[in-house]
């Protein structure tokens, strides 16, 4: 074992240039799958943290049109949270109504968040702007409304007898939610009873929760939320769609350096393979040999590749951050190593084989005949 | 010791590519014997290397029947034919025929790898008994001298002791001197107990040999002590 390894090694440094040109062939190749593959990674990585960060559901009333207008009673939310898969649910209430600070009065719509987990709801950061962030008892306008009424920190806000303190101006990415008044669940228990109108809902499998839920509590609808999510995972498909084709592609290309420098070497050695026959070679044994030369030249490649495609991403992510200023996530994990060692090996294996068999099939009297 | 360690019973051997067909061996009875040195004589072009190879199982008659240590080699696996090539038989060409990526010692050990058996001790120990000084031991084939080679392609010949060594021109390359010395080396095997075939169309080695065919044509024309087919 330790000299057909040696005689691989050998043969392979001997041919420098041409070693080294295939090497480079498969390395490329490589390299293209880590880059891609890393991007991958990173999309999903980010996905990930918008999806833990907020809503994937809405459970409202199944007659109403949309959540806004949903109506139902707040044992629903507890009833949701029972179902297997939900990790979060956040009951809210959004009320159309008008609201008077100070002597100025105009309809809202108000979106009472339970436990104060406004991002959760809205789906991106909600940023005050001025004082905080409602607590009980408490509300805030969005920056839209605020600029309109244009009221202090501290004003008294009246909601159809209800009274609260205003706590602040926010700013979100979502123009809707800055034409809002965002307070507590509790803050307005007086207005709505035991009502809610509909429950937002964290999970990892929104397809198969939503289901659940709409299996298990009457009378709800489960739809899915945050269309950037569906628009991530969306290009994320792409991404991993364009990876795999980029490394059939890339790894086509490789393999067929690695063939027909097996190729060449199979017919140069013919000598040698009599010999090795000769000796008390089986066919089995001939086909290892060449096997393991083309596997080492691919698995060079493939570590040539890691290296070339880890520090080619990193670099290419510096440039397109410079220009666009907008932070790209790229994750080279160990498996998306080892991913590019597998295809390596892959690529050693299949295209060694025809010109393995090829050695195997070499008839030694011919090989042995001296010209 | 009375059975032979190879056996072949009108065996011919037709090498057919399409246009051309040439008759190699024309129906050659043989019997070598355990133990004996055995020289193949003849012209160029008279079936010695044909008849060599099939002795050692490194290719087939047309038809006839070939036995090597009692077995008929028609009936064996592409793995039985290696297993008598790796452990039954051990075979020396005149190219030598090293193997260029490994050093001397290697060579001797590429044999062992094969039968799965390294032994680097045994190795050396051989490289040393055909008379290659332990200098020349890592030096790869092209450092080497002719002479030097042959005693690196007998010592594999003898990595995994062999019944036989089947030697097909083991001089042609060699001036005299060296000659002598390499046909000395399979005289004192042969004293040691080996059988050894030596094929050579050099009439001035035949005296070592304690028996001597003569191949014309694809045929046996001759057979005899050295004395007796000297002409
Ligand atoms: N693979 C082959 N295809 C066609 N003809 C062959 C083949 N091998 C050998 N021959 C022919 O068979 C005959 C015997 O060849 P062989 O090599 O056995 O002779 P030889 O006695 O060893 O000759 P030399 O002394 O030149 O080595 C020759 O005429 C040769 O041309
Ligand atoms: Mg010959």
């Amino acid at each position: 074992m330790m000299i057909t390894m040696k005689m691989a090694v050998r043969n392979i440094a001997r041919r420098k240039v041409r070693s080294l040109i295939t090497i480079l062939g498969v390395a490329i190749g490589i390299s293209a799958v880590v880059g891609v593959s890393s991007v991958a990674k990173g999309l999903q990585h980010d996905i990930r943290v918008a999806i833990g960060g907020s809503a994937s559901l809405i459970v409202k009333s199944k007659t109403a049109p949309d959540p806004l207008s949903s109506a139902l009673d707040q044992s629903v939310e507890e009833k949701v949270r029972r179902v297997p898969g939900v990790q979060r649910t956040v009951a809210v209430w959004f009320n159309n109504r008008v609201v008077t600070i100070g002597n100025r009065r105009t309809p809202i719509m108000i979106a009472a968040v339970e436990g104060g987990q406004y991002d959760f709801v809205v789906g991106s950061k909600v940023q005050p702007i001025r004082g905080r962030l409602p607590r009980d008892g408490e509300a805030a306008l969005g920056s839209l409304v605020w600029n309109q009424m244009r009221p202090r920190v501290g004003d008294p806000v009246d909601l159809s007898g209800v009274r609260l303190r205003l706590a602040g101006e926010f700013r979100t990415s979502s123009q809707l939610a800055n034409m809002c008044m965002i307070t507590t669940l509790n803050s307005v228990k007086p207005l709505r009873g035991n009502g809610i109108s509909c429950v937002f809902v964290q999970t990892r499998d929104p397809r198969r929760v939503k289901r659940e839920i709409e299996r298990r509590v009457p009378g709800v609808e489960a739809i899915e939320t945050s269309k950037a999510v569906h628009n991530m995972v969306n290009s994320l498909r792409t991404v991993e769609v364009a990876g795999l084709v980029l490394s059939c592609i890339a790894g086509l290309v490789g393999g067929l350096g690695v063939a027909n420098t097996m190729l060449m070497s199979v017919l140069e050695r013919r000598r040698e393979i009599g010999v090795m026959k000769a000796v008390g070679a089986t066919k089995a044994r001939v086909m290892k040999v060449f096997l393991m030369e083309s596997l080492l030249i691919s698995l060079a490649g493939g570590a040539l590749g890691c290296l070339i495609g880890t520090a080619g991403t990193y670099a290419l992510v510096q440039v397109i951050q410079k220009f666009k200023g907008k932070p790209i996530t790229v994750c080279v994990t160990p498996d998306v190593i080892l991913e590019g060692f597998l295809v390596a090996a892959g690529i050693g294996v299949l295209s060694g084989l025809y010109p393995a068999w090829k050695a195997a099939k070499v008839d030694p009297v011919k090989a042995l005949r001296h010209e | 010791m009375t059975d032979p360690v190879i056996e072949l019973e009108n065996v011919r051997k037709v090498y057919d590519s399409g246009s051309t067909r040439v008759e190699a061996l024309k129906g050659v009875n043989l019997r070598v014997r355990r133990g004996e040195f055995l020289m193949v004589v003849g012209p160029s072009g008279s079936g010695k290397s044909t008849l060599l190879h099939i002795m050692g199982a490194l290719d087939t008659p047309t038809s006839g029947r070939v036995r090597i240590a009692g077995r008929e080699i028609s009936r064996l696996s592409d793995r039985e034919l290696a297993r008598i090539r790796s452990r039954y038989v051990g075979f020396v060409f005149q190219e030598f025929n090293l193997i260029e990526t490994l050093t001397a010692l290697e060579n001797v050990m590429f044999p062992m790898t094969l039968a799965g058996r390294e032994d680097e001790e045994l190795a050396k120990r051989l490289l040393l008994k055909v008379g290659l000084s332990e200098e020349h031991f890592d030096k790869f084939p092209n450092q080497l001298s002719g002479g030097e080679r042959q005693r690196v392609a007998i010592a594999r010949a003898l990595a995994n002791d062999p019944e036989v060594i089947l030697a097909d021109e083991p001089t042609g390359q060699l001036d005299t001197r060296n000659s002598r010395r390499i046909i000395k080396v399979f005289r004192r095997l042969s004293d040691e107990g080996k059988t050894v075939v030596v094929v050579t169309h050099d009439l001035s080695l035949i005296e070592w040999a304690d028996r001597v065919i003569v191949l014309r044509d694809g045929q046996i024309v001759e057979e005899g002590s050295p004395e007796e087919v000297s002409p």
